[in-house]
Order: structure tokens, then C-alpha cells, then sequence
């Protein structure tokens, strides 16, 4: 393997089986305009703040919402194809959706519930009961079975509800936003469930998400969507180390800014100026990440022997506009003054904060150069 | 002290009464419960005053003969058959076409919903007029069907099925598309991606989330189809065993025997009673 880089090109399209899907659907004001690919087995995250066109991806994948032009091919079988006159619908396309709030029928028990699909697809009662019994079972929620949607917790609806939507053996399986509506101990249990069923020999996954946690426990390759748009794909570690919007940054708790090079010299294009360890080969724009954890906070400019340079990069006056805990530190929200965009974020150990926000109108931060971390823009 | 606290002191003596009193008026204060508790107990006593002199004024001595006799069993029969055969047409071209108004955008729905509810606010004696356009022998579809194959709609007892369809199919219309338009689209999406094709989908998911809807309306459509006088008379007629249905019966029988009438009437009403309680008793399990 290469370094990583933080670039990364998506995986090469499956011709053989797998999910090869480039759409674009019009939804209101939004155009969503979005290319997928994954192998067979593989799970690939969706990731965007609301609003990004996300539920309406999983819909056109679902045959639910027609496309305005694009293509969808599914385990070798082409479901979209605007230019060809194809549309297969959504009843007949193999395409599993498991949604947010469970859906489940309420007039259903979660045996009859999960046993639909069979029924539906030809099979007698009895076998599709047998079917369902087998499904409630292996997702842990058999003693379920009798009971109406209206009785299950949160939890344990999603976990039969996940059984449904397997239990069709979908070559696409959906999932919108599967964790969002449940409370913390759920989500662990229903994430750590669909950690186990979704690496499905005979199918593909798609997850979309608002949890950057759900990314990296579940999928093996992360798109991030904006306004309808791609703006980052990768394997979802690489794209969570180096964000290249202020969504993703903002998600991972990074600093990142817009910024130029020359030489060490990085000058950022909301004000301000850095100073990188490792000059670039290039002079030009680039993206700045920095760790929370490697700023440094101080009540007046401190001296540093290791600084390459001098001035500016000695670091910014800015003031304190928020504090929340952050693990085992507690992290500062930044205002530099004098300017405007993005605060910064810095983490300091708790005894410090007394110190630093007691009192004291301005403060004074700094970025140690070998923490400067640039990717090409 | 508190600013609160120095409102309770200057507003009441003591902080428990206080208490007491803002629990008491929780809801509507008193004297606004008074002053609307009059015009409603005059409106419960107009609903419940006129059933009881009903049932009070009732010559229970004579019920068994008066029920004993054939021509009420007849017009029970004919009543009861009726309105189950004009629910049944109600319910054959009423859900598709609730399913249709709830699911259809723009100008040509609103308009046919309109139409759908003039019934709603017609005199059903002028239904039964316009029947009799429409389907008497002189009727703009009565003719030809007369004289291309001697068919003839009014005064039988499909006229009376059809005279209780009329005034009776909003009701259910209303109830049903109200209901559908309430359920949840997203269960029959889901339903699709599992492999329900879209008439699975009717009938095992989209059927079942309207069921309340659909039983209050099949209950609504049915009692006035019980209930159905003036379009009846007007297009059916009043012939014995044909189109005399119970309502009918009470009617005329009000000028020969009041008695009788007063038996029929209790009869009718509990019926009537008896359908609503046991439908509901069948959705309430």
C-alpha cells in the first residue's frame, strides 16, 4: 500500500454484481447528482448534513422516485436506464429498505410483519412464517414474534424491521438513517447488529447517516453529500482523518480551513497566516486541518524555540466563545479577533480552563508547525 | 422574597387555598362552565327527550302482536336487505373512488369532491325527483332502457336500493378518503420493496391502515341507508313488500294505527342501535 493520501478515487465500477449507480433526481429545489459504486458485500456509507439529498438517493435507489436521467444497475441487472427507456418498479427490483422509524405494520405481529415479503413474493403462509421465524431468530428478537409493532420498544421494532427487510434477501439493502430515532443504549445494540448482517455475501448495502460513528463501524467506503453534490469518497478512516468541507470537519471535530502556501508559509484565506513543518513540493491553495488537541492556548504570546518563523505565524489573539467537555479535555471554542469566519477549536486539560477563561478578555493561540497538516485543494 | 410569592399573599389569604384554587380551574373556569353548560344541556335534552318519550309513550302490551304481524316482518326484511345491498354498491364504487379523490392533485378532483358531497346537503326528496329524471320511464337513460329492453327502474325495489345508494354514498366516501389521506404513504413504499406488487399493496396494507376509516363509514352509509325516506317515496313508491320499507311503514301507519307506528319506530331504533354497537364491538374486539 501507498501512503495515504487524502484524496482517494472511488473503487472501480462491478460490472460482475455489486451496485453501479450514477442518478440524478430532481427533488424541489434540490438536484441531487450523485455516482455510486460498490462490490458485492460491501457497505457503503452516505454521509451529509439535512437537507443533502440523501433520503431522496435511497428513494431513487428504491425505484421510489423517478430519475431525471442516470442508470442503476444491481447485481448485474440494469433497474434505470433514462437514456433506454427502463424503469423496473420498485416491486420487482430485489431492493431492501430498511427506514427510519421501523415502519412496521401496525395491524401486523412482527411475525407476520417479517413474514410479508415471503408472502408477497409467492411463498404459502406457513412456509412464510417459517421464513420469518428464521429471520426474527438470527437478528435475536424470536421471542418478538407475537407481539404488535405497537408493544415493541424502539430497539426492538428496528431489530424486526431489519429482519423484514432481510428476510427478502434484497441484492441492495437500504438503510436511511437506521440509529437516528433511538435513544444511546439502542443504538449501540442495533449498530452492533447491523455490524453483523450487513456483510452479506449476496448483497450490497447502502447506509445513509448523519453519524460519522455509524460510517466507520459499518462501511467500507464513505461518500459524503452536499447540496445534492459528492463532495468527498473514500474509505471512510481516510476521509474522516483529512475532511475536505467544514460538514465533515465540523463532524470529526477538526479545524480546517481554505488556505495558500508558499514555502512554509501558509496563508489562510479567511486571515491569518501558519507556518508548516514540511514545505510542499508546489507553491498553492490547499486545505489546513489542525487537531483540537495540538493547539495551544495561552494568556499572552509564549516564545517558542522550535518556531520556524516569526510574526504572524507566532500565532492569533481571539477570544473564548464557548467550552464544552470532550472526552477527558475540555475543548474551547476560539473567536480569532479582528476577523471573521470559522472559530477554532481547541482542546485544553480541565485544571487549565480556570486559568485561561477567568478574566481574561483575549487569549492567545498557536499552531507547533508539525501539526500544520495541508492537503491540495 | 420571591415576586411570586408576594402575588400569592396580595391575591388570597394563604398559600394553600391558593393551591386548592388554581387546581380546581384547571380547564375552563367556572362561571365560562356555567354559562356554556345551558345551551349544551338544552342541545342533549333535544337529542335525548324525543327517544325517550318515544320509548315511555310506547304500548309495550301490544309489541308482540304488532310485531307479529306479516307485513312488518316484510318491510323489516326488505328494510334490512336494502340497506345492506345499497352499502355493499356503496362500497364497490365508493373506496375506489375515495382512493382516487385522496390520491388525486388538482382542478378535476376538487370538483368531483364537491359533487360527491352535494348529496350531503340535498333534500333527499329532491334526490328522489332526480332520480326519477333521470331513471323514469320518461327519464333521460329510463327511456331508452325501457324501449330497448322494456327495463323500468322506478316503483321496485332496486329503485329503492338505488335511492339509499344516492343519499348514503358520501357518507362513505367522506369517511374513507379522510382516512387514507391520514395513513402513512411510507408503509405502502416499504411494502413495495418487499415484493408487494401494487393490488398486494391495496389489499394487504393500504385496506387494513384505512379499517377504522372504512368501518365508520360502512357503519354511517348503512344507517342511512336504514334511515332513507324521501328519495325512497319519491322514486320507489310505497307498494307493499316491494319498496315499503320500515321507515315507510312508520309513516303510514302513524295515520291508521299510531300504536303500531310508535312499535315500529322502537324497533327501527333499535336496530339502528344494534348496528353501531355491533360494528363497533367487532373493530373494538
Amino acid at each position: 500500500m501507498a501512503a495515504p493520501t487524502p484524496v482517494t478515487t472511488p473503487d472501480p465500477p462491478a460490472p460482475d454484481g455489486g451496485l453501479d449507480a450514477a442518478v440524478r433526481v430532481r427533488r424541489g429545489d434540490l438536484v441531487l447528482d450523485a455516482a455510486l459504486t460498490a462490490r458485492p458485500g460491501q457497505v457503503v456509507a452516505v454521509l451529509g448534513p439535512n437537507g443533502a439529498g440523501k433520503t431522496t438517493l435511497l428513494r431513487a435507489l428504491a425505484g421510489l422516485v423517478p430519475l431525471v436521467a442516470g442508470r442503476v444497475v444491481v447485481g448485474g441487472q440494469v433497474l434505470d436506464d433514462v437514456d433506454a427507456g427502463v424503469r423496473v418498479p420498485a416491486y420487482r427490483r430485489g431492493v431492501g429498505l430498511l427506514p427510519q422509524d421501523h415502519l412496521l405494520l401496525p395491524h401486523l405481529d412482527a411475525r407476520d410483519n417479517v413474514a410479508f415479503g415471503p408472502r408477497a413474493q409467492g411463498l404459502p403462509r406457513r412456509r412464510a412464517r417459517e421464513v420469518a421465524d428464521r429471520w426474527l431468530a438470527a437478528v435475536g428478537a424470536a421471542h418478538l414474534a407475537a407481539a404488535r409493532p405497537r408493544a415493541l420498544s424502539g430497539g426492538q421494532a428496528q431489530r424486526v424491521a431489519l429482519a423484514r427487510a432481510l428476510a427478502v434477501r434484497p441484492a441492495l439493502l437500504l438503510l436511511d438513517e437506521p440509529t437516528a430515532a433511538l435513544d444511546a443504549l439502542a443504538r449501540l445494540e442495533v449498530r452492533s447488529l447491523l455490524r453483523e448482517h450487513l456483510p452479506r455475501a449476496d448483497g450490497t448495502g447502502v447506509l445513509v447517516t448523519h453519524d460519522v460513528l455509524d460510517a466507520l463501524a459499518l462501511a467500507d467506503h464513505l461518500v459524503v453529500l452536499e447540496t445534492g453534490r459528492v463532495v468527498q469518497e473514500g474509505p471512510p478512516a481516510a476521509v474522516v482523518a483529512a475532511p475536505r468541507t467544514p460538514f465533515v470537519a465540523g463532524l470529526v471535530g477538526l479545524n480546517l480551513w481554505e488556505a495558500t502556501v508558499h514555502g512554509v508559509r501558509v496563508r489562510l484565506d479567511g486571515g491569518g497566516e501558519l507556518v508548516t513543518a514540511v514545505a510542499p513540493a508546489r507553491p498553492g491553495p490547499v486545505l489546513v486541518t489542525v487537531r483540537p488537541g495540538a493547539v495551544r492556548v495561552a494568556r499572552a504570546p509564549v516564545g517558542t524555540a522550535d518556531d520556524a518563523g516569526t510574526g504572524p505565524a507566532d500565532g492569533w489573539p481571539a477570544r473564548l466563545v464557548g467550552l464544552e467537555h470532550q472526552g477527558q479535555a475540555v475543548r474551547l471554542r476560539l473567536q480569532p479577533t479582528g476577523r471573521a469566519g470559522a472559530a477554532l477549536l481547541a482542546d485544553v486539560e480541565p485544571d487549565r480552563v480556570a486559568a485561561l477563561s477567568v478574566g481574561a478578555p483575549e487569549l492567545w493561540v498557536q499552531v507547533p508547525p508539525q501539526e500544520v497538516v495541508l492537503q491540495p485543494r | 422574597m420571591s415576586p411570586r410569592g408576594r402575588v400569592v399573599r396580595g391575591g388570597r389569604a394563604g398559600g394553600g387555598e391558593v393551591g386548592g384554587g388554581i387546581g380546581g380551574e384547571v380547564g375552563a373556569p367556572r362561571s365560562a362552565r356555567v354559562v356554556a353548560g345551558v345551551p349544551a344541556g338544552v342541545g342533549v335534552a333535544l337529542l335525548v327527550l324525543p327517544l325517550l318519550a318515544l320509548v315511555v309513550r310506547t304500548p309495550w302490551a301490544r309489541a308482540p302482536e304488532v310485531l307479529a304481524d306479516a307485513a312488518v316482518g316484510q318491510a323489516l326484511r326488505l328494510s334490512l336487505g336494502c340497506a345492506a345491498a345499497a352499502t355493499g354498491l356503496c362500497l364497490l364504487v365508493g373506496l375506489p373512488l375515495a382512493w382516487l379523490l385522496a390520491r388525486a392533485r388538482g382542478g378535476a378532483a376538487a370538483t368531483v369532491r364537491a359533487l360527491v358531497s352535494v348529496p350531503l346537503v340535498l333534500p333527499p326528496v329532491v334526490g328522489g325527483v332526480a332520480l326519477l329524471m333521470l331513471l323514469g320511464r320518461r327519464g333521460l337513460l329510463g327511456r331508452p332502457l325501457d324501449l330497448a329492453f322494456g327495463v323500468t327502474v322506478p316503483f321496485t325495489t332496486a329503485a329503492v336500493v338505488l335511492a339509499q345508494a344516492f343519499v348514503a354514498l358520501p357518507f362513505l366516501v367522506v369517511a374513507v378518503e379522510g382516512a387514507l389521506r391520514a395513513a402513512d404513504r411510507r408503509h405502502e413504499e416499504v411494502a413495495a420493496t418487499l415484493g408487494a406488487s401494487p393490488g398486494v399493496v391495496a389489499r394487504r396494507v393500504t385496506l387494513p391502515l384505512v379499517a377504522p376509516g372504512v368501518l365508520s363509514g360502512t357503519v354511517l352509509c348503512l344507517a342511512r341507508a336504514l334511515g332513507e325516506f324521501g328519495a325512497t317515496i319519491t322514486f320507489a313508491g310505497s307498494l307493499p313488500g316491494v319498496t315499503r320499507t320500515l321507515p315507510l311503514g312508520v309513516y303510514l301507519a302513524l295515520e291508521s294505527d299510531p300504536d303500531a307506528a310508535l312499535v315500529l319506530s322502537v324497533l327501527l331504533l333499535v336496530v339502528s342501535l344494534a348496528v353501531l354497537l355491533v360494528l363497533r364491538h367487532r373493530w373494538l374486539r
